[in-house]
């Protein structure tokens, strides 16, 4: 095996080791701050990832892609359909860009 | 992803994952284009494909192979980069009844998007947040094949808009979550501390800090009535 492939066994070992530590935590019998921390990490991941890949490359792309996001907003908000929401907002980025305005 | 409640285990989750297969098909090539330029062959592409599985640390280690960066760099980056795993775990734990060699394959497909689908519908189901583990595997190790012999003749994704598709389902798993001013909040000062440090730091760090930073201060301020345990 080349020096390269050793790497990448160890930054798999690594990322297994993360993932297993998290999973392997007895966290279900907590209470008060670590329990409202851990029931916020969802809301709070999702909202950094949203906010680290949604700014454009521009002024006018970043106004595209908010028009987007909040079409996604909006139907995921009114109906609860995930994939329709995620769809929708989507399309419209993708025609805009397509008809040159993004 | 509508997941009904009398929806099943690993069907559903693979099902769950279906829509984001559109960003994720040109990422995973993408990321085979950029390693196969870099100078890596294509069994060790696909051999971070198949045993790193985390999309943003792949990019990060092909970036900083071609920055002539030593293995300590490239594993210390990664273990930086994958970090937030661990939290995703502890939230799935308090769930997800995992033992033994289920343990062992939800820990190797804990991802993003499986963690935000298995949150957003899984109940707590193990073979739900199996089956869309597999579905994100099956389809990025596919396309870091496409990529590995296609190289050069694949579009940037983000070029084409398709980068798009990540952000849009991690909000469309938000929506739902947001329910009250202290999630608000909480989505508030992650979204804008991970727009902020994203400027200065590796977006996987930068996720780390602006989620812990959040979710720390949800755990700072007075519970919302009665906890239940």
């Amino acid at each position: 095996m080349t020096g390269l492939t050793w790497t990448i066994l160890a930054m798999a070992g690594v990322t297994f080791g993360v993932r297993l530590w998290g999973l392997t935590l007895p966290a279900t019998r907590l209470r008060g701050a670590a329990k409202r921390f851990l029931d916020a990490v969802p809301v709070a991941v999702f909202a950094a990832l949203v906010a680290g890949g949604l700014p454009g490359s521009d002024a006018i792309d970043g106004a595209w892609r908010i028009v987007a996001a909040a079409v996604t907003v909006v139907v995921v908000a009114r109906t609860r359909g995930l994939a329709v929401g995620l769809l929708l907002g989507l399309g419209v980025y993708l025609a805009a860009r397509a008809l040159g305005w993004a | 992803m509508n997941g009904s409640p009398a929806s099943g285990g690993f069907g559903a989750g693979f099902r769950a994952m279906l829509p984001l297969w559109i960003g994720v098909v040109p990422f995973g090539a993408a990321y085979a284009v950029t390693a196969r330029t870099t100078g890596l062959d294509p069994f060790e592409t696909q051999l971070m494909s198949l045993l790193v599985f985390a999309g943003g640390a792949q990019f990060a280690a092909v970036g900083l192979i071609a920055a002539g960066a030593g293995p300590w760099t490239l594993v210390s980056t990664t273990f930086l980069l994958n970090l937030r795993h661990l939290l995703y775990g502890m939230v799935v734990a308090r769930t997800t009844e995992l033992h033994g060699a289920r343990r062992l394959l939800a820990a190797h497909l804990l991802t993003d998007e499986a963690f935000g689908v298995h949150v957003a519908q899984g109940r707590g189901r193990p073979a739900f947040l199996i089956g869309a583990g597999m579905s994100l595997f099956v389809v990025w190790n596919a396309a870091t094949l496409l990529g590995s012999f296609l190289a050069r003749s694949l579009p940037d994704p983000g070029a084409i808009g398709l980068d798009i598709v990540f952000p849009l389902a991690f909000l469309a798993l938000l929506v739902p979550l947001v329910r009250d001013r202290r999630t608000a909040v909480v989505a508030g000062v992650a979204g804008l501390g991970g727009w902020a440090l994203g400027g200065f730091m590796a977006s996987g760090a930068a996720l780390l800090v602006a989620a812990t930073l959040a979710a720390g201060l949800a755990a700072a301020l007075p519970a919302p009535g009665r906890e239940a345990p």
